[in-house]
This record gives C-alpha cells, sequence and structure tokens, in this order.
C-alpha cells in the first residue's frame, strides 16, 4: 500500500458489505487525529434504508409516490369554509347579515362543484316567520349581492334550527342553481334555478348569511354555522 | 354610492350589465321582483336574483321610498 494512490487500489465493484472495513481519521479532540477503522454497519447505522413504496413510505390511494417528476393530484375535496360560529342576532322585520366568509380566489378552478350547508335559527318570537338566506357578493355587503339559496320558513315558536344545503355547478366561472320547487324540492332551499350565475373563481366571493324575520317585529334570529365542500373538476 | 344605470329591460351595476326578467318567488308565482324590506327589494335578472336597496342611486337620482326606486328600475 505504500506510495500508492487511492485511484490506484482495487475497485471492490459491490455495495459496502456490513464486515468491510474503512480507514477514517478520528478527531482526538486535542487538534490531532488518530487513524481508526469503521465497519460497513457502522457506516449505514442510522441512515434512512432504502424506500420501498407500500413497506416504509405509504402510498397515496395505493399510488406509489416514489420517482421523479411532480405529482398531480386531479380533482380532489376541498372544504374551505367550515364554522359552528354564533352568528349576529337579527332583530325585527329587516333582512340583514347574520354571518358571512370570504371564498379567497383562486380556491376552485373555473370547473367546480360546491355544496354549501347553512343552520339558520329562529331564536324568539311566537308569531310570523323567519327564512335564513344566502347572497354572494364581491364584497362583504347586501348591496347588488346575488341571492343563490332561501332556507324554509321557520314558523315554529321558540327556538328552532334547521340545516340548509344548496349545490352549485360552477362552468368556466358560471354557476348553474337546480331548480327546488315542483319538479325537485330536495335541495333544501328555495331559489330561482339559472344557468347563468356569475361565479368567477378567479376573484374573491364572499357568503352572507342573511336572516329575514317576516311579519313579526319581535322576531330574533341569527345563523349559527356552514359548511362549504367543493371539487375541483 | 353606488349607482344603477337602466336601459330598455336592462340595468348595469358595478360594470355588470343584467337583464331584467321574472322569477319565481316563495308563493310559486312569476314575478319581476319582490319587496324584501322597507329599504330592500330582490330584481329577477338573467344572473339570477339580485338585491337591491336604497344606498343605491339609480341613474344618479337618489330615492327614500322602496316603491318608487323599484318602479324607477322598469
Amino acid at each position: 500500500m505504500a506510495d500508492k494512490k487511492i485511484s490506484q487500489l482495487t475497485a471492490k465493484g459491490a455495495a459496502l458489505a456490513a464486515t468491510d472495513l474503512i480507514e477514517i481519521a478520528e478527531d482526538n479532540g486535542a487538534g490531532g487525529y488518530v487513524t481508526k477503522s469503521v465497519t460497513g454497519a457502522n457506516v449505514k447505522s442510522g441512515l434512512q434504508a432504502t424506500l420501498v413504496s407500500a413497506t416504509n413510505i405509504k402510498t397515496i390511494n395505493s399510488n406509489t409516490i416514489l420517482g421523479s417528476g411532480d405529482l398531480v393530484i386531479a380533482g380532489g375535496q376541498k372544504v374551505p369554509a367550515v364554522s359552528n360560529t354564533i352568528g349576529t342576532t337579527i332583530t325585527g322585520l329587516t333582512n340583514a347579515i347574520s354571518d358571512s366568509f370570504l371564498l379567497p380566489a383562486n380556491t376552485f378552478s373555473s370547473n367546480c362543484q360546491i355544496e354549501l350547508q347553512w343552520y339558520p335559527s329562529r331564536i324568539v318570537g311566537t308569531t310570523g316567520a323567519t327564512q335564513g338566506l344566502v347572497y354572494i357578493n364581491s364584497t362583504n355587503s347586501l348591496t347588488g349581492a346575488t341571492l343563490v339559496a332561501t332556507g324554509i320558513n321557520l314558523t315554529n315558536s321558540g327556538v328552532s334550527n334547521i340545516t340548509c344545503r344548496r349545490t352549485i355547478a360552477v362552468r368556466s366561472n358560471v354557476g348553474t342553481l337546480m331548480s327546488t320547487i315542483n319538479q325537485a324540492s330536495s335541495d333544501f332551499s328555495v331559489t330561482q334555478p339559472t344557468e347563468n350565475l356569475p361565479f368567477n373563481n378567479s376573484s374573491d366571493i364572499y357568503f352572507l348569511f342573511v336572516m329575514n324575520n317576516i311579519t313579526n317585529v319581535l322576531l330574533q334570529s341569527r345563523n349559527v354555522g356552514y359548511r362549504l365542500v367543493g371539487y375541483n373538476l | 354610492m353606488s349607482n344603477i344605470k337602466t336601459s330598455k329591460g336592462k340595468l348595469t351595476f358595478n360594470n355588470t350589465e343584467y337583464v331584467l326578467q321574472n322569477f319565481t318567488n316563495d308563493s310559486d308565482e312569476s314575478v319581476s321582483y319582490a319587496l324584501v324590506s322597507d329599504s330592500q327589494v330582490h330584481i329577477g335578472t338573467d344572473k339570477g336574483i339580485i338585491l337591491f336597496d336604497l344606498s343605491c342611486t339609480i341613474n344618479k337620482e337618489t330615492f327614500t321610498d322602496i316603491n318608487l326606486f323599484t318602479a324607477a328600475l322598469y
């Protein structure tokens, strides 16, 4: 071995074995080094084992994530808004915002399906009716807002909570609202069906939860939660 | 204060043009508008039902009565 460059040694030509020996210079802590040997097992100790899909690295929906390149996740459910917040109590004959949330621009693509649930609550009043309405707007304001859902009349006296649901199918940033009367009353919330609802996901969209108290100035109501679920297509 | 510009069966608000058209109200009747409160009205359009209120002007004119406000839209 004397006067031989490392490049002149015979190549092992195989992976490092656990019993192989490697020469090292160990720091003696006093500014010098001591020549020692370590085994192949010493070198490999503590290193991550070779990744084997589904063995020591999980898969996504049974698909391996090993390899180079980009893993495109097409579609998939998003839940950009969910809340159990007790909204502002709306008192008297008025149609006013009880709660709202902002759906930030580009949360969804221009083609998507959205399902909204909200929970209007009538809390005071022995007569009259109240409705939980939902509007969308580019600002957190009712002026110029578009009605996307009208909950059924809440007429029971005392506390009354219901679940309302609305489906919006968005194609090229234009939404379709399903019919909710006569032929199809199962979308749980009434409004005019349309295939021309502006729903531009490249812009901010505020969802406004509004309580509309009717015929009784003593009525009090509020929204008590919501959930927005959507799928990019 | 936001302005609504009207023209023959159409209105323009916030740079969006709406074509006025009927919608079905809670009583299953075809209507062109529905008063929501003393200051708010639902207007049927080709882009859905839009809420307007007395905070808006119509062709720069201010209104304090929702009935007069609604009449001015048509």
